[in-house]
Order: structure tokens, then sequence, then C-alpha cells
């Protein structure tokens, strides 16, 4: 799968966040983007698109984004998030992976980050077709 | 960041007239030199180098230099030769004064030295508020209040200096002040755990709009959603590192998200402190309260 063909969701309360999220990964290639505001929207975007790979925030008002995160794997074990926050302490990168995220970025992303990600994510979807 | 304080100082005394030390702090402003430009001045690193370790001080509370050798890009040797290099400022302020006749030069040095006996600076402190340490400049120049937790206070307080200077502009002063009257725009965020804290970012309509766009890097023009989010990203990304040093330090604390308001009255009790954050566009106010503040 190239990237244009990736669909992603980008999760976060903040619209300055969301429009910087949406930009780099439009820069990098990604045609198939869907933003959400809150954990709640977050979980029902999810359900409804299917992403290959989601940017999920911790701190986000309705539904907090470990909450989001659980619910997500339960729609989907094979779900692919990548936990996004500002408060990077070791215990909330321990709570992300224990919950099933596959990764963790500290905020402020930047594109080459985003990058590396996505490629690494894409490998892996090629290889394990998406569920 | 001792340039802004003793300016104030100077004004203060009546040295210098608030025009005069505009166009000091102006002319300072315009000859003051990044340590990452001279990194690419001396050859030492590329704009890529440079960006990358900026990028990376977006994550982590730490020096410009530190990381540049944590990165390995230079070495401690070239390190210290760049900081010799790098201008002081408040000789760049001392200096745009004298150069405009101002001051004379034998009447700057007695103020410098007026000002180190009124603010009890040892010649060693001296040389750090000079040297712009943050720490020592807070705990000099602002009141924690009645917070029952003074070292967190000063830790926030003390990192919220270094992300404005990051993020927003390098040219600030924070002094205590009364309490916040109504602002046009206010952000809060309660951070909870071992400790509690409750915090505001209160500002008026220009100033929030300039920090929006400063913070964002965006072209905004008023209050818009982005600006909002913009503040409101600048608190929470404040509150998250300081979420992370206070961990590393063996406090775990969590965050709500931030909440933006207009016209919004904060509840002032004796548990909170006002701090002004002066700076070039305008006067922000950071509020710290270990109960509710709406």
């Amino acid at each position: 799968m190239n990237m244009s063909e990736a669909k992603v969701l980008v999760c976060d309360d903040s619209a300055l966040i969301r429009k910087k999220f949406t930009g780099m990964l439009e820069n990098i290639g990604c045609a198939h983007i869907t933003e959400a505001a809150n954990g709640q929207e977050s979980v029902e975007r999810f359900q409804e698109i299917n992403p290959h790979l989601v940017f999920l925030d911790i701190v986000m008002p309705e539904k907090d984004g470990l909450e989001a995160l659980a619910d997500m794997v339960e729609h989907n074990p094979k779900a692919r998030v990548i936990i996004v926050s500002s408060a990077g302490t070791q215990t909330h990168v321990k709570q992300a992976l224990d919950a099933g995220a596959v990764d963790f970025i500290q905020k402020p992303a930047d594109e080459a980050t985003l990058k590396k990600m996505l490629d690494k994510e894409l490998q892996k979807a090629s290889e394990s077709p998406h569920v | 960041m001792f340039s802004q304080y003793f300016g104030q100082y100077l004004l203060q005394q009546g040295y210098i007239t608030s025009t005069q030390l505009r166009e000091a702090m102006e002319m300072k402003k315009n000859t003051h030199v990044r340590l990452g430009v001279i990194a690419i001045d001396r050859g030492d690193m590329t704009a890529l180098d440079v960006e990358d370790v900026h990028q990376e001080q977006m994550r982590r509370d730490k020096k410009f230099g530190s990381l540049a050798v944590e990165k390995g890009y230079i070495t401690n040797d070239a390190l210290e030769a760049m900081l010799n290099a790098q201008k002081q400022p408040h000789l760049l302020l001392g200096q745009s004064l004298v150069d405009d006749h101002v001051l004379t030069l034998q009447e700057y040095t007695d103020v410098l030295d007026q000002y180190k006996q009124e603010h009890a600076l040892t010649d060693e402190e001296f040389d750090a508020f000079q040297r712009g340490d943050i720490d020592l400049i807070i705990e000099k120049m602002v009141s924690l209040g009645a917070l029952k937790d003074q070292g967190l206070a000063h830790d926030y307080i003390a990192l919220l200096s270094r992300n404005f200077i990051r993020f927003v502009e390098p040219n600030l002063r924070i002094e205590n002040a009364e309490v916040a009257s109504i602002a046009d725009w206010t952000v809060t965020q309660k951070i909870h755990g071992e400790e509690t804290l409750y915090t505001a970012l209160c500002a008026d309509e220009a100033t929030f709009t300039q920090i929006a766009a400063k913070y964002a890097e965006e072209d905004i023009h008023g209050p818009t959603e982005l600006a909002q989010a913009a503040v409101g990203e600048l608190l929470n990304l404040h509150n998250g590192l300081f979420t992370v040093n206070m961990s590393n330090k063996g406090t775990e604390l969590e965050m709500e998200p931030q909440l933006v308001h207009h016209n919004q009255a904060l509840a002032h009790t004796g548990a909170s402190t006002v701090f002004h954050v002066h700076l070039p566009f305008g006067s922000c106010q950071i509020v710290l309260s270990e109960e509710p503040l709406l």
C-alpha cells in the first residue's frame, strides 16, 4: 500500500494540532485524512472508517485518549494507534503501550517523525493485511 | 532576560524615559545573536541541524547547547567557544544606552552596582542573573505567594519562563501582579495527582491574538477558533512538559483538558498567586492556585 491509499485518523481536541497534523500528513502524501475533536468522536470515526493508522491525543474532553484506545482495540484488536501527547511521562508511555498502542510521540510532532511512523506502519500493513 | 528587569529598574528610578528604554531594547533586539545563528556562522552546524535541535527543544526542557552536544552536532569545546562568542544581552542594552548618550559609562556602572545592592545579589549571583539564569531570576524577583508547595510553584514559573522564551517571545519579564480583573480571554487547565494545581493564562484580546500567532506560527488576526486552540495548546504543552519534569522527580501528575473562556471572572483565594508576563507587545497573566479558579 502506498501513502495515498492509507486511511489516517487524527484525534485531538485542539484545532491547531489537527490543522498542523493534517498539513504534515498531506505534505508526505496522505490523501485520506479524517479528524476527530474529542474521545467519543474518535471512537465513532474509527468505527466508521476503519483507519490504517490513528494518531490519538490522551488529554481530551468527552472521553480521554486511553479510554478511546480501549474502545478502538475492543472494536478491532488489530487497530494501529499511536498516542500523541504533551505529557510524555514514562507512566503515560507504559499505560498507552499496555492499553494496546503501537507507539508514543511527545508533542509537538514533526513531519519527519510522522513520515517515519507511517512508512513503518504501511510496511507492516503490506505484510499483514488490514482487518 | 536581565535586560528586561534592569531596563524596568532604570525606568522606575528615573534614569531613562520609556521612549529611551523602548529604543534601547529595540536596538538590543536587533543585535541579539542566538546560539543557533552563531553555530551556523562558525560552521559548527547546518541550518537543518539547528532546526532539529529546535524541534527537540519543543519536546524536552533542555538548553540548545546541551542538546546540540548530546546529539553529536558539536563538541563541548565548540559549545564553549560559541557561548563566548555570544554577546551578553545586558552589554547590548548598556552599549545602546551609552552610545545614545542616555547614560555615561560611569552612570551605567554606578546604576549596575546600585541595582546589585538593592536586590541583595552577590557578585556570583549577579553574573548568573546577567547570563539569564532563570531559576535565580525567579528566586530573586518573584514572590510565589501563599502557595503551600513553593518548590513546585518555583519549578512551574521557571519552566513557564523558558517555554515563553522558546515558543513565544525571548524578551520577557515576569513579576507578581494583583489579582486579575476579568480578562478578555482566559485558558484554564487543572493538573492533579500527587499534587493539585489549577492553572490559567489570561490576556486582553490583542495580546491573546499575538501570543496565538507567534506560538502557532500562523497568520492569525483576532480571537478565532485557531487562536483559541493555539493559546490553549501553549498552556497544554507547557503543563505537559511540567508533568514530565515532575515525573522525573518522582511526582506523578495528570492533566485535564484545557478550557478557553471569554470574559470569565476567576475565583481568587488566598491559595492563588498571579504573575504578569510582560512581553514587548502586551502583558498576559498566569494564575496558579491550589483551589478551583472557576
